[in-house]
């Protein structure tokens, strides 16, 4: 049975949609995050929805989820129009989310984690039952997972086959991942395209939320691209080019997109920052980074790439000076003078002119209720004891032209910022002050394509122009492929491989997962 | 020998039991992320209002299980204002600490008026072997059925993960507001037996006051034992030695020529409270395995924008 021959694109349908929403509105302080939009999810098809960062993808996903209520607008499942409040409710019409950022208590096992979401066990049934069930079921599915393991040791693949396991015994008809493949290197990609055909064989819907238009090629049956809030119009894969999807993605931006390689240097100097035999620990009090040494030069990008929780966040905070080294050396050479800044702290380091650029910025980088300026007076290197509101005014100005921060103005409180423009004052501010050396972790995250493509190139003309030596870790294997001079590979807590540029990229993704 | 020892258990089992009770409930309360700042307003009125139910019903256990249940719905009150509303925890903690102080004289002062006026005989507990001893293993066995039901139910579970991730756990299919609920009702029933039977098994009496900073001790038993329900047992014994011995040991530090001031006597199970939750963070291992919730104290808003 061809899955082609149910869709088409004006309306008619040969089968009645499994979920459909119907002109959502939902707007946030500032934002209209979603503009009267439309979706629909038959049974049997892996649906994508493609936009950029902003463009309303996970707001629409919420929706549907029950996390968030729109401000107007229906939802249809199985052609009833219900009224969703909370996941719960999404669960029992058959909707189950799978999420880039596992929804699972990292302190609890597999078994008690997924206890929570089954309702055929009571409060006072032991989580022993409940092992054991997880056992049969996993078998039974072929997704195995040891139920009495802390969430917390699982890899990001293991925990994304946990939260399968718990969409499929939850009896979803439409899984849905949000981001949830985007991360992961080829070959455990692979393996959940596989998983989501043979869900889709079975009669199973899946959605899937992504900002990458390959993704989306590759697996899916329809697309949906959101721009800015607006359904730009949905697409029968089969039917459509690479081209069309990203001229429905960005429009007239698109010129943008388009430009060539980084001018990179061919000489790079003398040695900077040079780490020996590291060795950090988690937040679980395990040795997260186990013996890590390198160097890096003036002008040298070392991009460490890794599937997430290999030990990198550890290495880059303990860089950073906000993790102890448990045992070796950080050492920075600057201007002929060795300084050992090994647990030195972050405001030492940071006077030194290291910039450090967190993933997460609302959590690790800016503070929300505080206006744009503060956000960027409060840093050490650039205010000690007394702050010059105009110098702090100015570069204000001058930092939300250049990266063309969309702000009511610098004196705005943080908060009214969207995530990628938050992201962006972090970005613009560390860049500023970052003469030796720059430390980032996931520097791109919530970026749109247009800023991504922005702030890397800022990263390696700065590295250039200026000397400055770069550590970076992604996630995203792209960005460190794109940028990096060298390229170590981190899995579990070591170096397990380091590449000079222009190594292929099956080559690092085997090394990842080894 | 035999005999000396088992004097000693029985010395220091009421002191044992008033102290891990309420170190039990408060660790329930506060694996589900509640924090648990009216602890010792709530003790305090636990102990006035046992006293003031007495006086009526002249059962000591009736009295015991109507003050439990009673303080068990302050607990509700707390994980309501905490969880549905949001309020800050540190402000409905110290507020309902505050009125339960003073809610605790206004209700057993002028009861203790009456008792003493009408000579009346109040009807506690008797302090021998079978009585201290039977509430001995009735606090331990309370204490294992805690640990099973935090660390081996689905319930236990539920609150453990409402207080590591509430967020989480509400995506899992958890509704934080009920297992809050559950658990400080729980919690705080523990808390109001614990505080019945320091009346009604060591005081015997009220006078003003009664009570007071005994909830902080169990707190900090219960900090210092990671909120651990079996830890929590030799934690306690450490507490209950120190008030059962501290003028004991005020007369073998005078033996060695060491005098210390009866006041600091008084002060060393708070100076311990203080110091032995100091050297549990201090000790990198204990203080990973004792850490508290990660969201021990923070309010939980259901919709936020994230980005």
């Amino acid at each position: 049975m061809s899955t082609q021959t149910f869709f088409s694109l004006n309306g008619e349908k040969s089968l009645n949609p499994i979920i459909s929403a119907r002109g959502l509105w939902k707007s946030f302080p500032g934002v209209v995050a979603l503009k009267d939009v439309s979706l629909d999810v038959l049974p049997g098809e892996i649906h994508a929805i493609l936009g950029e960062n902003g463009a309303g993808k996970s707001t629409l996903l919420k929706i549907l989820y029950g996390i968030y209520v729109p401000d107007k607008g229906d939802l249809f499942f199985g052609g009833r129009k219900v009224v969703v409040t909370s996941p719960q409710d999404a669960v029992r019409n058959g909707l189950v989310l799978v999420s880039q950022v596992p929804q699972l208590i990292d302190s609890l096992t597999v078994a008690e984690n997924l206890s929570l979401s089954l309702s055929q066990f009571g409060y006072v049934s032991s989580v022993r039952k409940v092992s054991k069930f997880l056992l049969e079921k996993g078998r039974e599915y072929g997704v195995r997972v040891d139920p009495d393991i802390e969430v917390w040791k699982l890899s990001y693949t293991q925990k994304q086959l946990v939260e399968v396991l718990r969409a499929l015994l939850l009896n979803a008809k439409v899984i849905a991942f949000d981001e949830a493949t985007t991360l992961l290197p080829h070959a455990e990609k692979e393996k959940l395209y596989d998983f989501m055909k043979l869900f889709k064989s079975k009669g199973g819907s899946v959605l899937l939320v992504t900002h990458k238009i390959p993704e989306a090629m590759e697996v899916s049956d329809r697309i949906t691209v959101l721009r800015r809030g607006e359904v730009v119009g949905t697409v029968r894969t089969s039917e459509t080019t690479l081209d069309q999807v990203r001229y429905m993605m960005f429009g007239e931006r698109l010129t943008q997109l388009n430009s060539g390689k980084y001018e990179k240097l061919g000489e790079k100097g003398s040695e900077v920052l040079v780490v020996r035999d590291l060795w950090v620990r988690s937040d679980y009090g395990v040795y997260a980074v186990k013996g890590v040494s390198f160097s890096v030069r003036k002008g040298e990008i070392l991009g460490i790439a890794g599937v997430a929780g290999n030990g990198q966040l550890e290495l880059i905070q303990a860089l950073a000076g906000l993790r102890k080294s448990e045992r070796g050396s950080i050492r920075l050479r600057i201007n002929g003078n060795e300084i050992d800044v090994t647990n030195k702290g972050s405001t030492a380091i940071r006077r030194l002119g290291i910039g450090y650029i967190p993933d997460e910025p609302v959590k690790k980088g800016v503070s929300l209720d505080n206006s744009i300026e503060e956000n960027i007076a409060v840093h050490p290197r650039l205010t000690r004891f007394l702050i010059r509101w105009g110098d702090v005014k100015s570069l204000a100005t001058d930092l939300v032209r250049e990266f063309s921060i969309v702000t009511p103005s610098t004196n705005a409180k943080a908060k009214v910022l969207s995530g990628g423009n938050l992201m962006k004052v972090l970005v613009a501010r560390e860049l500023t002050v970052s003469k030796v050396a720059l430390v980032a972790y996931n520097p791109t995250r919530g970026l749109d394509e247009v800023s991504t493509r922005y702030v890397r190139r800022l990263i390696v003309s700065k590295a250039v122009s200026e000397g400055m030596c770069v550590v970076v870790a992604s996630e995203d294997l792209d960005e460190i492929m794109e940028i990096s001079d060298v390229i170590a590979v981190m899995n579990s807590g070591s170096f397990v491989g380091v590449f000079k540029s222009g190594v292929s990229r099956e080559e690092v993704e085997r090394v990842m997962v080894s | 020998m035999i005999g000396e020892i088992l004097n000693v258990i029985i010395a220091m089992s009421p002191i044992f039991v008033f102290l891990y009770l309420a170190s039990l409930g408060n660790s329930l309360v506060e694996k589900s992320g509640i924090l648990n700042l009216a602890i010792d307003g709530a003790y305090t009125l636990g102990v006035a209002l046992v006293f003031t139910l007495l006086v009526f019903v002249n059962d000591p256990t009736l009295a015991l299980l109507i003050t439990s249940l009673l303080i068990g719905l302050l607990g509700v009150l707390i994980a309501f204002l905490t969880t549905k509303l949001p309020i800050s925890h540190g402000a409905v903690g110290l507020s309902i600490q505050f009125v339960g102080y003073g809610l605790a004289s206004f209700l057993a002062y002028p009861m203790s008026l009456k008792v003493r006026a009408e000579r009346i005989s109040l009807n506690t507990y008797l302090t021998i072997p079978e009585v201290v001893l039977t509430f001995l293993t009735l606090s331990v066995v309370i204490g294992v059925l805690t640990y099973l039901l935090i660390y081996r139910t689905k319930l236990g579970a539920a609150i453990r993960a409402v207080g590591e991730n509430p967020a989480g756990a509400s995506a899992l299919g958890i509704n934080v507001l009920k297992i809050r609920i559950v658990a400080t009702f729980l919690g705080y029933v523990l808390i109001g037996s614990a505080s019945s039977l320091y009346l009604l098994l060591y005081t015997k009496n009220w006078q003003e006051g009664l009570g007071m900073g005994y909830g902080w001790i169990s707190f900090a038993i219960s900090l210092s034992s990671g909120r651990h329900p079996l830890v929590g047992i030799a934690t306690s014994i450490i507490f209950a030695t120190l008030i059962r011995y501290a003028y004991v040991l005020q007369d073998v530090l005078v033996g060695y020529g060491i005098s210390i001031s009866t006041f600091i006597v008084i002060a060393l199970p708070f100076i311990a409270a203080v110091f032995i939750p100091l050297v549990v963070t201090a000790i990198p291992q204990l203080r990973r395995r004792f850490a508290p919730p990660k969201h021990l104290g923070k309010i939980f808003f259901s919709e936020e924008r994230s980005v």
